[in-house]
């Protein structure tokens, strides 16, 4: 009888995308969701492909998953199947599969690949069990969402199948402890960069005492929040040894040096920020372990490009622009661009619109995150200019002010589009914008008047 | 005056959801204040000191036990200063640390301070997130929560602290939020309370400096909290 049910939701969910193809909407999880209303243990009856890998983890999961799959489609997997324009969660899953599937559940792909939003676990890992999973890390994230990372550590790894290889950050002392002894483990991590300036001065450090013991962790680097290398002075426990060590990056040529079994490996980064080092590094260990070459991975690495939409720069008159998502209501996220901005050299302005596009619509968004967030990283001279927009901008006045952020530099509007009209492009050289995901209307408009304004200077 | 001693127990973990906010704001506040860090495995300044004000903020399910494990030692010297009417403010889960004991849907019960006659009802299947408008000494009260556990009071002398008018109360069967008992107070709204509820803040500066403080920032945070209660008003927006 499951199975018939399972015959019947595939062909429904094909012919619910089917329509909604031909209607030009978009749907990435429908055909799942009636997938799932049908069979709810739909997943559990597919013929899964040969090979099956699933990134999650709180940040750089799609970025790691598409450039991960990328890098598989040009080394010998063409077909793979993989989630990278649907959801991440299991009816985004089950979406994916029941479009891409035979009749009978099989598939012609030898290969699938998924992003898995870390919450879902219990959905999914129960039914489909990976050959490969990388946890990119787990950090604090949104609290409506995930409350906090010893919950999202104790769902994911309750469900972790055994049979999987596990790809971890030897550098998060959190998710470097997924898995139990039965799971293979392959360790990435990044020592102390030559120009690297460490990052010890945020608000959020996610694990500060020892899991073991309970005693103060001693930390001898932090990349940035709580990852980073350190010891527990009682007991010993310390960060894995990664078997995919990145050790240098040059700047000028966008290379990342790894050493892997004692030999170096270089790989081309497509962005050099500390977050994309890690995504590279997470590519790298994961197809390498799954068996591609050095030359096969660094030759698609070459090819790769961060998505527009997540950081783009250009120049408009002498003013470098640069737009760099930056995932409102997470605070690791969010901190991480302004960690960022401290560090670009230029006398800067920047445009801040982050805020929840859905909650202003449906709610009044709880605003606790900003106050984890690194808004500090902000006040130095070198940012003559602070415009925030959105109905929320009066709280972030409050937020930027307790942050040490002098009045005179920070300016507010209700409209995110009015943001440019309030720039004095005498004041600065460099313009950043940060933007949430869902505020991708306001930052086109936003964009679009930035010729007229800046162009003179 | 007398120097103003702020004592915030273990920051580090205590610090979920931007609680951290009501430290950094108070220092704003009360810049001559002396403001004393105590990290989990430290010995406690108010165990041999007088402080003006203890602040805790929300924690994991795991610090509980461990918060409790390191305040039990000294639960007779919180007990004398609840008593004496020393500030105290504990937002999100810290409340339930003070309380009688925490039932875990696992079957666990946690014991706790047994400070306050509340005891707690925690689920980690069914988390409640929302946000609250309520009322406490003719002010009104803006806050947000995210929860995994319910309070119920199991002492008929336990003060309540904010009358909730739009959003959940504490539990089922009552219409507020929060406990008091002389000046502790212990609410599950959580993060920067005191940044976002500056009347509040005014009558607990008070309390804590023994007269009146001006607020850091005053009329910004004032124009800020008017907006978030105008939005809290509007009846399309979900609370809860």
């Amino acid at each position: 009888m499951s199975k018939l049910k399972f015959y019947f939701s595939v062909i429904a969910a094909k012919t619910a995308a089917k329509l909604l193809r031909l209607l030009h909407m978009n749907a990435t999880n429908f055909p799942g969701q009636v997938g799932l209303v049908l069979c709810p243990n739909l997943l559990s009856y597919f013929k899964m492909p040969q090979t099956v890998i699933a990134v999650t983890g709180t940040n750089g999961k799609t970025t790691v998953s598409n450039m991960s799959a990328d890098i598989l489609r040009k080394n010998g997997f063409p077909d793979i199947v993989s989630n990278s324009y649907g959801g991440n969660v299991d009816t985004g899953i089950a979406s994916v599969l029941l479009t891409n599937c035979r009749l009978d559940g099989s598939f012609n792909s030898n290969s699938a690949f998924f992003e898995v939003d870390e919450r879902s676990a219990p959905h999914i890992f129960p039914f489909i069990k990976p050959d490969y999973i990388v946890c990119t890390n787990l950090q604090r994230d949104s609290m409506k969402r995930n409350a906090h990372t010893d919950f999202i550590f104790n769902i994911l790894n309750s469900y972790i199948p055994e049979k999987s290889t596990l790809i971890l950050n030897s550098d998060d002392l959190i998710s470097s402890r997924l898995g139990s002894d039965k799971n293979k483990k392959v360790f990435f991590g990044l020592e102390k960069l030559p120009d690297e300036i460490p990052s010890d001065d945020s608000i959020i450090c996610d694990i500060v005492n020892c899991p073991i013991c309970g005693s103060a962790l001693n930390f001898s680097l932090k990349h940035y929040n709580h990852i980073g290398r350190a010891v527990c002075p009682s007991c010993g426990f310390t960060n894995p040894k990664p078997n995919f060590d990145g050790v240098n990056v040059d700047r000028e040529s966008h290379a990342l040096t790894v050493l892997h079994d004692d030999s170096k490996e270089i790989y081309t980064l497509p962005a050099d920020r500390i977050t994309d080092i890690y995504n590279v590094l997470a590519a790298v260990t994961l197809t390498r372990t799954v068996g591609l070459s050095q030359s096969q991975v660094s030759s698609a690495l070459n090819q790769t490009k961060i998505v527009k939409s997540r950081f783009d720069s250009f120049k408009i008159g002498s003013t470098d622009v640069i737009i760099s998502l930056a995932k409102g209501q997470n605070p690791v996220a969010c901190s991480g661009v302004c960690n960022f901005i401290r560090h670009e050299n230029g006398q800067k302005a920047v445009i801040m619109i982050l805020e929840d596009f859905y909650d202003a619509k449906r709610t009044s968004e709880n605003l606790a995150w900003t106050y984890e967030t690194d808004f500090e990283f902000l006040k130095g001279d070198d940012i003559s200019q602070i415009v925030v927009g959105g109905k929320r901008c009066y709280d972030y006045l409050v937020r930027l002010l307790i942050a040490g952020i002098d009045k005179s530099k920070i300016f507010c509007c209700v409209n995110e589009t009015d943001t440019v009209s309030l720039l004095k492009p005498q004041l600065f050289n460099k313009l950043i914008i940060i933007y949430d995901l869902f505020n991708v209307k306001s930052l086109d408009a936003i964009k679009s008047q930035l010729g007229s304004a800046l162009e003179r200077n | 005056m007398n120097k103003i001693i702020v004592e915030i127990l273990f920051p580090e973990v205590c610090n979920l959801f931007g609680d951290i906010g009501n430290i950094n704001y108070l220092k704003k506040c009360l810049p001559d204040a002396t403001f004393i860090s105590t990290p989990l495995n430290g010995v406690p300044f108010f165990a041999q000191n007088s402080v003006n004000l203890i602040y805790i903020g929300a924690m994991t399910e795991k610090t509980q036990s461990d918060v409790v494990k390191r305040l039990s030692p000294y639960k007779q010297r919180l007990a004398q200063l609840i008593a004496d009417g020393t500030p105290f403010l504990a937002t999100g889960n810290a409340l339930e640390v003070f309380g009688k004991n925490i039932s875990d849907s696992s079957g666990e019960t946690i014991n706790c301070l047994g400070l306050i006659g509340i005891s707690a009802k925690r689920d980690l299947l069914h988390r409640f997130s929302g946000l609250l408008l309520g009322e406490f000494n003719d002010s009104e009260i803006v806050g947000f929560r995210a929860q995994f556990s319910v309070a119920y009071s199991v002492d008929s002398d336990t003060t309540p602290f904010i009358t909730v008018k739009k959003g959940k109360p504490m539990n089922h069967d009552v219409n507020y939020e929060g406990v008091r008992i002389n000046n502790f107070f212990g609410t599950y709204l959580l993060g920067p309370f005191l940044v976002v509820n500056p009347f509040f803040t005014k009558f607990f500066l008070k309390l804590v400096c023994g007269s009146d403080v001006p607020l850091a920032f005053e009329s910004e945070v004032i124009h800020a909290y008017n907006e978030r209660i105008t939005d809290f008003k509007r009846p399309q927006v979900k609370i809860k």
